[in-house]
């Protein structure tokens, strides 16, 4: 019996051994389909129609060219929306430069994103491009020489005044005394309120808060039509940090915060203070449900999307998950509300931007080509691959809309793009210890649990502090 | 037999492969970091690395994360001593008097195991979430006592606790494989010889059982010491070490330092630290357990002579 | 008066059984959930997994498999696994045990040292050891490459390996080897023949541990691996965890379809720890 039964387990196994190798290999063949099918876009239709790219200035490779490997490590990856723009630029180059091999080592989770590059820098194996996270690294990397000087960009008119940064100085290291533009920006993404407008109006909530007061008053009718007003899934630190950056640049503006990454102000200021204590103000109006501290993004998102918060506070890439949910008629956005009493501030805006850097060790061919795949990646028909195949508002001003419907979210997020005046991304974005990220985020999420503004303030100021 | 036992040519081409393997591609990058420890480095290659001494282990020490951390892994160490062994071998001992369907019950008990963090670390959110969503709030609401629903993962008494007991569940299995070798390793006369002097099954538990696993108890402690210091991934992806610290172990600190914060000097000090305070666990316990085994030991002794004299 | 004992000793024994089994079956259910979890979460979409997460399923999304193979290769990382991690316990098991049986059985200086010097390894957490090692790797080039990634592997197992089958082998009475010397064996044949087949309860345990911390070990694949189409499954989950929106039915449907061999490799794993159990008893 027992002989009989090894034998059936042995078989069983040997057959999904079998079967794995079998499935590898099948695999392995039905991937070069796949490299070449077009991705497809939110609404199901094939990106035939998109333009061709133009040719470079250097028109298609000749067979002269030497091979080349272009590593590429980015977060752009798994379902993350811009993993198929990525992979279409990459295929798309292809063609045009086929001697041109590329090595995608991105990956999505932030966790993992970090152990690889930080292993690439240690090792001084850097890929050709990658993205970089806040000023304090960009300042150590560039002063190192892991970073390549894109100054010569700026020579290219046609290619930077269609950008929204044309003298590429979003990345402006000079504040930290390194001169050079090492980093070029991509997909802009204005944070905004998105709303249901639904529970707005069973709420009986007329018209759109403009002013913070009006957010007030927005809260206190939502609650008393028993509506959560706003979700916050806290658990993910990055949610709270996102709302509060928005409240800040609104009540003291993003020079403010510059500073304090400058060292000529502190985060245990009188009007930082106060930004702490309205943003501990939404938790005690009760805008947010009960342990919200204990609630993750995927919860949050899901539950906005089926009709359970009145908003939330969320960048403009959230506009395909909004349009691709069961409730997309009910939802639309508005820009973060001002206070009346900060006139001052009403344009500053938090606007998350991504920084693409190249490897400074490049050299001779591979060093042109990679720049090449820099401007490729940044010019118009890049804009166009994001905006049709991946439903994200385009970055540049000349970008072909044609033949694509433009949704009214979307219409509206281009017309909001062009109107940005004073941008800000994270508050820690300018501060040069690394880890002001956690140490800031962290503290906030304490702040909801009980911490004191003046407290929390005091906390994040004494990591400063402690690393002189 | 000496010569059989002293061959040195044997000895030296059977040890090599491992001796080899292991010490290129673990001692030496673990002595590497160690030297870490006394440097302060970015993480950039080519940038020299600075001298700074003890200055890592102080700044270590006197970081209050790093204190909650140690509170948290040594209350680990403490409550997965007390589930992870008792549980483990009390499922090795029912198991063994069960013979129909001991194969099924062991290949489930595995399951835990063998699912990938990300999965089990998952669907515990699920159970935990704060609030009405958590299935555990829903069950303890049905069952009358609301009073006790919380925010499982969020609050200051019931956060670490319950990243612990998940992930005893997760490690029980390991000890059941250890406890079922070990119990089915006593022959089979010593037991026959007990049940005939009839020893009822509490009796043969006691005298018989644990006295003879009891090496198997020795592996398990050192195990459960060693492995319950790294914990990484099962916090990592319950909390984050959140909120704001209050869940932080070692490990998860050591990973944010070193790879967040480029601090990698402080990333090795940690890790040097967390090497010595295993250890000394490890040698305290296996001290205290070799005492309690000469103890038990005599007291069976002294034990059994006298039921021999009642028989 | 016999008749009343023996019934009441029958209750006893049944209410055992029952209480028995009821707790076996009690943490088995608590083990088997989330299998039922990630196998219902796999015909879900992201929202319903988070507003219903215990519910079946409305509306069966079969899809959800269909892009865990195609998206997220879980064939081919699923074959990289198998791969990575048998080679990794044949390796571990074979090395480990030709130094067991010296360090449990022959006499030499340094002896202790050397014991220690394995048992020590099992206190490192792996992350320590990931810059040196990249350093020392990538010096020599040596990235993308199984057959080193598979000593990799090997080298962490080897601690707990050395540690569990010394124990068992230091158990193992001498007679053994001496009759076998005494008929003139050498030291491979005393190994290979009577040493090996007996430590097998050892060796399987080993086995089962080393198995499990390879197939989920991510770090390693992470760092090490940048050829796509060499990556393991642990990676291969990670796909599907975007920056700010994940795949979760994907990532349940990947899982679910990667759970069943490791678990017979278990099965199978155990039949030889009690085949080799039951030998050793019988013989002793």
């Amino acid at each position: 019996m027992k002989k009989n039964k090894m034998r059936f387990l042995a078989l069983t196994m040997t057959v999904c051994m079998l079967a794995g190798l079998a499935a590898g290999c099948g695999s392995k063949n039905q991937e070069g389909e796949e490299g070449s099918a077009p991705a497809q876009t939110a609404d199901g239709s094939a990106a035939a129609e998109t333009a061709k790219p133009e040719g470079t200035a250097d028109g298609a490779a000749t067979t002269d060219d030497p091979e080349v490997t272009i590593t590429v490590l980015t977060r752009y990856a798994g379902s993350d929306p811009q993993a198929p723009w990525l992979k279409k630029m990459m295929d798309e180059f292809v063609k045009l430069h086929p001697n041109v091999t590329f090595q995608d080592d991105s990956v999505a989770d932030e966790a993992a994103y970090n152990n690889k590059l930080k292993t690439a820098i240690a090792t001084g194996n850097l890929p050709n491009m990658w993205m970089q996270y806040g000023s304090a690294s960009l300042v150590e990397y560039a002063k190192n020489g892991l970073l390549m000087d894109l100054s010569f960009m700026l020579e290219d008119e046609e290619f930077c005044s269609g950008l929204p940064d044309p003298t590429l100085s979003t990345f402006d290291l000079s504040g930290y005394g390194v001169d050079g533009i090492y980093a070029i920006p991509f997909a802009m993404q204005p944070e905004v309120i998105f709303y249901n407008k639904d529970l707005f109006q069973q709420a009986g909530i007329e018209s759109v808060p403009e002013t913070m007061d009006d957010m007030y008053a927005a809260i206190d009718k939502l609650k008393a039509a028993g509506i959560t007003p706003m979700g916050m899934g806290a658990k993910d630190t990055w949610r709270l940090g996102h709302f509060f950056n928005c409240i800040a640049y609104r009540e003291a503006g993003v020079d403010t915060f510059k500073n304090i990454g400058a060292r000529t102000a502190k985060w245990t200021d009188p009007e930082v203070v106060e930004c702490l204590k309205t943003l501990k103000g939404f938790k005690d109006k009760g805008a947010f449900e009960e342990n919200f501290e204990g609630i993750d993004w995927s919860t949050e998102s899901a539950n906005f999307l089926s009709g359970k918060y009145a908003m939330i506070c969320i960048p403009l890439w959230f506009i395909p998950n909004a349009e691709g949910s069961e409730i997309a008629d009910s939802l639309d956005f508005f820009p973060i509300p001002y206070f009346s009493g900060q006139e001052a501030y009403k344009d500053h805006s938090a606007v998350y931007v991504d920084a693409h850097v190249y490897s400074g060790k490049l050299e001779g061919y591979e060093k042109e080509i990679t720049m090449e795949w820099a401007k490729f990646t940044h010019n118009a028909f890049s804009e166009e691959v994001r905006l049709k195949d991946c439903g994200q508002t385009p970055g540049r001003t000349d970008v072909n809309t044609e033949g694509f419907e433009l949704t009214p979210m979307l219409t509206k997020a281009i017309e909001l793009n062009k109107d940005l005046k004073k941008l800000g991304g994270d508050t820690f974005e300018y501060d040069m210890l690394n880890s002001m990220q956690d140490v800031t985020r962290n503290a906030l999420v304490g702040m909801m649990l009980g911490t004191s503004p003046e407290d929390t303030a005091a906390a994040i100021q004494s990591e400063i502090d402690n690393n002189q | 037999m000496e010569r059989y036992r002293r061959n040195k040519k044997v000895i030296f081409l059977f040890l090599l492969p491992a001796l080899l393997i292991y010490v290129v591609l673990e001692v030496i990058p673990v002595a590497q970091s160690f030297y870490f420890s006394f440097f302060d480095w970015p993480g950039i290659q080519g940038v020299p690395l600075k001298y700074v001494g003890l200055d890592n282990f102080i700044s270590v020490f006197q970081n209050s994360q790093f204190h909650q951390a140690v509170k948290n892994i040594l209350l680990f160490v403490v409550v997965g001593l007390l589930t992870q062994l008792p549980i483990g071998f009390l499922f090795a001992i029912l198991l063994y008097n069960v013979k129909r369907g001991q194969r099924f019950f062991k290949a489930v008990y595995f399951i835990p195991m063998i699912l990938p963090v990300t999965a089990t670390g998952l669907l515990w959110q699920f159970i935990l979430k704060p609030n009405e969503s958590g299935v555990l709030n829903q069950l303890l609401t049905k069952l009358g006592l609301e009073q006790l629903c919380t925010g499982w993962l969020i609050n200051s008494s019931t956060a670490m606790m319950c990243i612990i007991l998940v992930t005893t569940w997760a490690s029980v299995a390991y000890y059941i494989v250890i406890g079922l070798a070990a119990v089915n390793a006593i022959p089979e006369d010593v037991m026959e010889a007990a049940t005939i002097d009839g020893a009822g099954q509490g009796k043969k538990v006691f005298y018989i059982i644990i006295p003879m696993i009891w090496e198997s108890v020795k592996i398990s402690v050192v195990m459960i010491i060693t492995g319950v210091l790294k914990v990484f991934d099962m916090v990592f992806v319950m909390t984050e070490g959140g909120p704001n610290g209050l869940t932080h172990v070692p490990a998860t600190l050591l990973y944010y330092q070193a790879f967040k914060y480029d601090h990698y000097g402080i990333g090795s000090a940690i890790s040097t630290i967390m090497f010595f305070m295993s250890l000394i666990l490890t040698v305290i316990s296996l001290k205290l357990m070799n005492q309690d085994k000469e103890d038990g030991v005599k007291r069976m002794k002294r034990r059994g002579k006298s039921q021999w004299k009642n028989s | 008066m016999e008749k009343q004992l023996n019934s009441r000793a029958r209750m006893k024994k049944i209410i055992c059984r029952v209480l028995l089994y009821g707790i076996l079956i009690l943490f088995a259910v608590i083990c088997l959930y989330p299998v039922y979890f990630t196998l219902v979460s796999s015909l879900k979409n992201n929202t319903e997994i988070f507003t219903n997460p215990f519910s079946l399923p409305a509306d069966p999304q079969f899809e959800n498999y269909a892009r865990a193979w195609k998206i997220g290769k879980i064939g081919i990382y699923f074959r990289n696994s198998i791969v990575l991690t048998v080679a990794t316990l044949v390796v571990t098991a074979f090395v480990g045990s030709l130094a067991g049986y010296i360090l449990a059985k022959f006499k030499f200086k340094g002896k202790g040292l050397i014991y220690l010097l394995f048992l020590a390894g099992m206190m490192i957490p792996i992350q320590t050891v990931i810059i040196p090692l990249a350093f020392t790797l990538g010096k020599f080039g040596i990235v993308d490459n199984y057959p080193v990634l598979i000593l990799l592997y090997s080298a962490f197992c080897l601690s707990m390996t050395v540690f569990i089958v010394t124990g068992f082998m230091k158990g193992l009475p001498d007679e053994l080897e001496e009759a076998a010397v005494m008929d003139g064996a050498g030291h491979a044949a005393v190994f290979f023949r009577i040493i090996l087949p007996l430590s097998m309860p050892a060796v399987a345990s080993a086995s089962i541990f080393n198995f499990v911390s390879s197939w989920n070990n991510l770090l390693f694949p992470l760092v090490f691996l940048g050829n796509d189409n060499l990556k393991t499954i642990s990676i291969g989950l990670l796909s599907f965890f975007g920056a700010y929106t994940s795949d979760y039915g994907a990532v349940m449907a990947a899982i679910g379809v990667s759970i069943l061999p490791p678990i017979i490799m278990y099965i199978l794993l155990q039949e030889k720890m009690e085949k080799g159990l039951t030998a050793g008893a019988v013989k002793g």
